[in-house]
């Protein structure tokens, strides 16, 4: 979702869409087209258009996705924005090597320690949003093991 | 463009000081006239002349867009275009939580069934010249921005006829400058179909109750995820040293 200020009728043309898992984002490959994109009225913070962009389930995995909102009689905007989104499946933030975002045992072992059939919005166990935390997030998490070779890296793009 | 700017200045400056040539005059009538009694048809013709020079000077005022919500749906807005001045002052007074009259804060005006290019999310807009502040009105000309929307063919028949809108829970938000770029507010991650938003796969208002509240977008200047990892490494007193020294200070 991003909230513009004064949004009009904005397609996939007023976009950018990459992904990729370094630093050099100039090599990354264009991502899959999204499924849809909305614009809301209003519906965003302080009385801006909420535009929100939806990809298919599972398209995008285990990598980063760019987005560059672009200048555009559209968006209104007087520059490009950029910004990143990354993607791990099953991460709790727990058992992470410095550079890498790693889902392992670790994240396994704290989604079963942290079991609860009421789980909030913000709990990181609940892997598939489902309010309750239980074997089918552990079991997520299992099946989306990552090593230094293919877990997300947290890069300073460029 | 330089030539249409000079020439647009040149108008102003033309009918300001025929303005002002005018009040000077008139002033001067009414000073060698002062031993005797105006005759109502001279006032008359004095006012006339007045107020038809100060509506062709205000008619080149620059109009003025705002923006209401309904009480009812505080997050479907619309934005309006004002051309008379009065009009804009009030409007101005309105947002600064100083209405002329108490209640006549409400929008209403006569339906245009197209869009505007300064409210082009809708399919419909307001006449300029129709738009006034209300405090109540009959039922028959309330509905909802949406359900305009949905039903704009059926605007003028049963619904809303004569095209008379008068939402009744309008309420202004702001003043909105189509003379400056808008900006990115706010990015969001959500999760769509999931319980958080009544597994609903499409686009819609619940997916604002399925934003991820602790996840925020990585943009090269704010670098919140780093910072954000930063805190969770320093709490487990992690060796987060080689990676994150030199970033410590961006996140305090």
């Amino acid at each position: 979702m991003i909230d513009i200020s004064r949004a009009g009728r904005v397609s996939a043309a007023d976009f950018q869409f990459k992904v990729g898992n370094d630093n050099d984002s100039s090599v990354w490959v264009n991502a899959p087209t999204p499924s849809s994109i909305t614009v809301r009225a209003g519906a965003g913070r302080n009385y801006s258009d909420r535009i929100t962009i939806i990809w298919p389930d599972s398209v995008i995995k285990k990598q980063w996705l760019k987005v560059t909102v672009l200048k555009t009689g559209n968006t209104n905007l007087a520059k490009n924005d950029v910004f990143y989104f990354g993607n791990a499946i099953g991460e709790t933030g727990y058992g992470n090597l410095p550079n890498y975002a790693k889902v392992d045992l670790s994240d396994v072992n704290w989604i079963n320690q942290n079991r609860s059939p009421a789980a909030g919005i913000s709990s990181p166990y609940d892997i598939n949003r489902d309010t309750e935390v239980d074997s089918a997030d552990s079991d997520i998490a299992m099946a989306n093991r990552t090593t230094f070779l293919t877990a997300l890296k947290f890069i300073t793009p460029f | 463009m330089k030539i249409m700017k000079i020439s647009k200045i040149n108008k102003w400056l033309a009918a300001g000081a025929l303005l002002l040539f005018l009040l000077i005059a008139g002033g001067a009538y009414m000073a060698i006239n002062s031993n005797r009694q105006i005759s109502d048809a001279n006032a008359s013709v004095f006012s006339s002349v007045l107020t038809g020079l100060a509506s062709i000077f205000t008619s080149n005022m620059p109009p003025s867009y705002f923006k209401f919500h309904i009480d009812s749906r505080p997050n479907v807005t619309f934005i309006f275009k004002l051309t008379d001045p009065e009009k804009i002052q009030e409007a101005r007074d309105i947002l600064a939580g100083k209405p002329r009259t108490q209640w006549k804060i409400h929008v209403m005006g006569t339906i245009v069934k197209t869009s505007a290019d300064y409210n082009q999310l809708w399919s419909y807009h307001l006449d300029p010249a129709t738009i006034q502040f209300f405090e109540a009105a009959i039922e028959v000309c309330d509905a909802s921005i949406r359900y305009v929307e949905e039903h704009l063919k059926e605007v003028g028949g049963a619904l809303l006829p004569g095209n008379i809108w008068c939402p009744w829970g309008s309420r202004l938000v702001e003043e909105v400058r189509l003379d400056q770029p808008s900006t990115v507010v706010s990015r969001h991650l959500f999760y769509n179909n999931s319980v958080f938003d009544g597994k609903n796969p499409l686009a819609n208002d619940n997916d604002d109750s399925s934003i991820a509240p602790g996840k925020s977008a990585l943009n090269v200047r704010s670098e919140s995820h780093l910072c954000k990892l930063y805190e969770l490494f320093a709490r487990y007193q992690w060796d987060y040293d080689r990676y994150f020294q030199s970033r410590e200070s961006q996140c305090r």
